[in-house]
């Protein structure tokens, strides 16, 4: 079978603007500029532009057959989503080619094109005029998008008035109705409640099980388990893993991402709002860390942090994952009622808090520092935080006759079985 | 990017996609991009004209209103108060059928210089050939230049003019002044994306550039021995073209058509050349 996809030897190179610069300049600095360089010798200022700029996809090659589903997974920072952009022709390469046959369905971003003026009927025509449909092919296939999408209702008031969710959701019917044989899919599904995720999901696994071409991006594994038959790995901008071994390209992937994420103690992180001293796993002493667990042990994560603004939006908590890169569930300090708050003020604070008992499965496990204003902004997110410790869960202590081997599921709960 | 010749001929879409590095792009390439996305442009273009009048009270109305209202200021200003002599043609058919050509050119160059920054949203996601965006103002304009076309003839039956059937020629003379806009609009658009100053200065030319083109007074109100500097004018020669058409004014020479078309070629070439050049740059930069 020919390759519907053939990238060679891909590289994109990006001008680092200087930290804070702004993208445009102004006629004046560029003029000032200039002429300083016809003043200086020019192969200092080649390599002044060198030193200014980075690859961020070097020597990438490889081949996709037709109807290869395709999981591109890697840290932030990888290339993923650059290489998507080149394979989406939204920006040029600056050195390789690749080769693509049949029309390339991209979605890098719902809402793309939508304006807010006009009506969600217009904006269908115009999205999908966008995105390479003729009149007639968004004509013939407008029913079903309005029925995928739910808004039936408000096609003809202004797509300002669209709650976000609406308006996620009429962008993902365009695009998946445009039956490209090559859909490019970059994290779109972390948008939109669960339901209509679970509905997207079930349309790419449509036109992939068509025999269609898909390019995912995600850092959720369990997406790429379920819809991939290949994983590209990148990182650093170059590929790392290219196999056909779903599974065993997850585990590398978690294994680099833990690896090269793992944060130092003796790294403290400031933010304006506050400086963490500690954040640590512990079992019974909250203050000497752990990270070796039977599964009978208390497990509790440990925070010493320094508040010097106080505002009553601010949170502290720990997003915990799996090996596998599976978020299980993020705990905030202001989870409680507000007067139980750990923390009310500015000055040092040391929080704890333990995990249910007899609650994780076997294995090993990312605990990574959170903190925001609560709805307003991330501080340290659960996607970039570098604040993150490591620890194992060994079942060596189980007290069931029949429980003898590591349970299937993400979580092992010992739930209190009782008679009435 | 280019497009190569499909090699199944069977397969709906005849798509083979070639992406490699910017500098081993064809020109009749990115212009055959164009052309196979020109639904788009014509879509960007009705868009562009429904929000326009979307919130407005009188709608599209504006569009008529506009140019009634500066004729009859412009009626009051320069032919009641400063006289100034059209060749006995009514002013006011005079000074509206030169603002109608003015403002469709300068309207053009205006929008194609803000059309990068205005649809980064846009070219930063999703992938059509950037030449389309320059290209759409001169496709919205002159929808708005038709309209006002209409209130004109209005005026000249009211004046008891008739136009001549050489108004079939009109078309190809907003084609000449929308190619010219499109090629200052294709070299100030990517500068104006990297220099915001371009934006900033602009309306304020365009402006001057008004007083210096035959809008509110013919040629022959310019002391004889300037007259000749109209003719390197190629808005100037536009608009003479327009008023022999529509009121019989006397055709522009030769050498006008020969300096018309030479800023046409030149402007497009240079427009082009620019844009290539600039384009892949700026979706990283913008």
């Amino acid at each position: 079978m020919s390759a519907i996809i053939t990238v060679d030897n891909l590289g994109k190179q990006y001008a680092l603007s200087g930290t804070g610069a702004p993208a445009y300049a102004t006629l004046r600095e560029s003029l000032a500029d200039a002429a300083r360089r016809l003043f200086s010798r020019a192969p200092a200022s080649a390599q002044k532009e060198a030193a200014r700029s980075f690859w961020a996809l070097r020597n990438v090659s490889f081949d996709v057959a037709e109807g290869e589903v395709v999981g591109i997974v890697g840290r932030n920072g990888a290339g993923k989503s650059t290489l998507l952009k080149v394979l989406s022709r939204i920006t040029a390469p600056s050195e390789g080619m690749a080769r693509i046959r049949g029309r390339v369905g991209s979605l890098l971003e719902v809402g793309t094109g939508f304006h807010p003026e006009l009506s969600g009927r217009e904006n269908i025509y115009f999205n999908g005029a966008i995105l390479g449909l003729r009149k007639h092919e968004i004509r013939a296939r407008f029913d079903e998008i309005v029925e995928f999408s739910g808004v039936g209702d408000f096609l003809d008031i202004p797509i300002k008035r669209y709650s976000s969710g609406m308006k996620t959701r009429l962008a993902f019917s365009v695009a998946a109705h445009l039956e490209p044989e090559i859909m490019i899919v970059d994290e779109v599904l972390s948008v939109g409640d669960a339901e209509f995720q679970r509905k997207c999901l079930g349309k790419i696994k449509d036109v992939a099980s068509s025999g269609r071409t898909v390019l995912f991006v995600s850092h959720n594994m369990n997406t790429v388990r379920q819809l991939c038959n290949r994983v590209i790995l990148l990182s650093g901008g170059k590929i790392q893993l290219d196999t056909y071994d779903v599974g065993s390209a997850i585990d590398t992937y978690a294994v680099a991402a833990t690896l090269t994420r793992r944060w130092q103690q003796s790294m403290p992180v400031s933010t304006e709002f506050f400086t963490l001293n500690a954040f640590h796993s512990f079992s019974d002493n909250v203050e000497s860390p752990r990270i070796n667990f039977g599964n009978a042990d208390s497990i509790g994560i440990f925070i010493d942090v320094h508040v010097h603004r106080y505002v009553p939006l601010l949170n502290f908590g720990v997003q915990l994952s799996d090996s596998s890169g599976n978020e299980l569930f993020f705990s905030l300090s202001t989870d409680g009622a507000e007067k139980d708050w750990p923390i009310q003020g500015a000055g040092r604070h040391k929080l704890f808090a333990y995990l249910p008992s007899r609650f994780l499965n076997a294995g090993e496990y990312t605990a990574r520092f959170i903190a925001s204003l609560h709805n307003e902004r991330w501080l340290l997110d659960p996607e970039t935080s570098e604040v993150v410790i490591n620890f194992t869960v060994e079942q060596n202590s189980l007290i069931s006759p029949y429980w003898r081997m590591r349970r299937p599921g993400l979580l092992a709960p010992e739930l209190d079985w009782r008679a009435i | 990017m280019t497009v190569a010749p499909m090699d199944t001929p069977a397969s709906p879409q005849p798509t083979e996609v070639v992406i490699r590095a910017r500098a081993d792009h064809h020109l009749m390439h990115d212009i055959a991009d164009v052309w196979t996305n020109r639904d788009i442009a014509w879509t960007l273009a009705l868009r562009e004209i429904q929000i326009r009048y979307k919130q407005s009270l009188i709608g599209i109305a504006w569009a008529l209103l506009q140019p009634v209202l500066t004729t009859a200021i412009f009626t009051f200003v320069f032919s009641y108060l400063a006289r100034i002599p059209t060749d006995g043609i009514p002013y006011p058919i005079f000074v509206f059928s030169g603002l109608l050509m003015w403002q469709y050119f300068s309207r053009v160059v205006v929008e194609a210089s803000g059309s990068l920054v205005k649809n980064e949203a846009i070219i930063t996601k999703v992938f059509f050939p950037r030449l389309l965006l320059p290209l759409v103002p001169t496709l919205s304009a002159a929808v708005e230049f038709l309209i006002a076309l209409v209130v004109l003839v209005a005026m000249m039956l009211a004046y008891g003019m008739v136009p001549s059937p050489l108004i079939v020629l009109l078309p190809l003379i907003l084609l000449a002044a929308g190619l010219l806009g499109y090629g200052i609009g294709l070299v100030l658009s990517p500068l104006n994306a990297i220099y915001r100053d371009v934006g900033i200065a602009l309306p304020f030319f365009v402006q001057i550039a008004m007083y210096l083109t035959p809008v509110i007074y013919p040629v022959t109100f310019v002391p004889p021995q300037y007259q000749w500097l109209y003719a390197l004018n190629p808005v100037a020669t536009l608009i003479d073209m327009m008023r022999a058409i529509i009121i019989a004014a006397p055709w522009p020479g030769l050498f006008n058509y020969a300096v018309l078309a030479a800023w046409v070629i030149g402007l497009t070439a240079l427009g082009l050349g620019t844009f290539r050049k600039l384009e892949p740059a700026i979706v990283d930069r913008i």
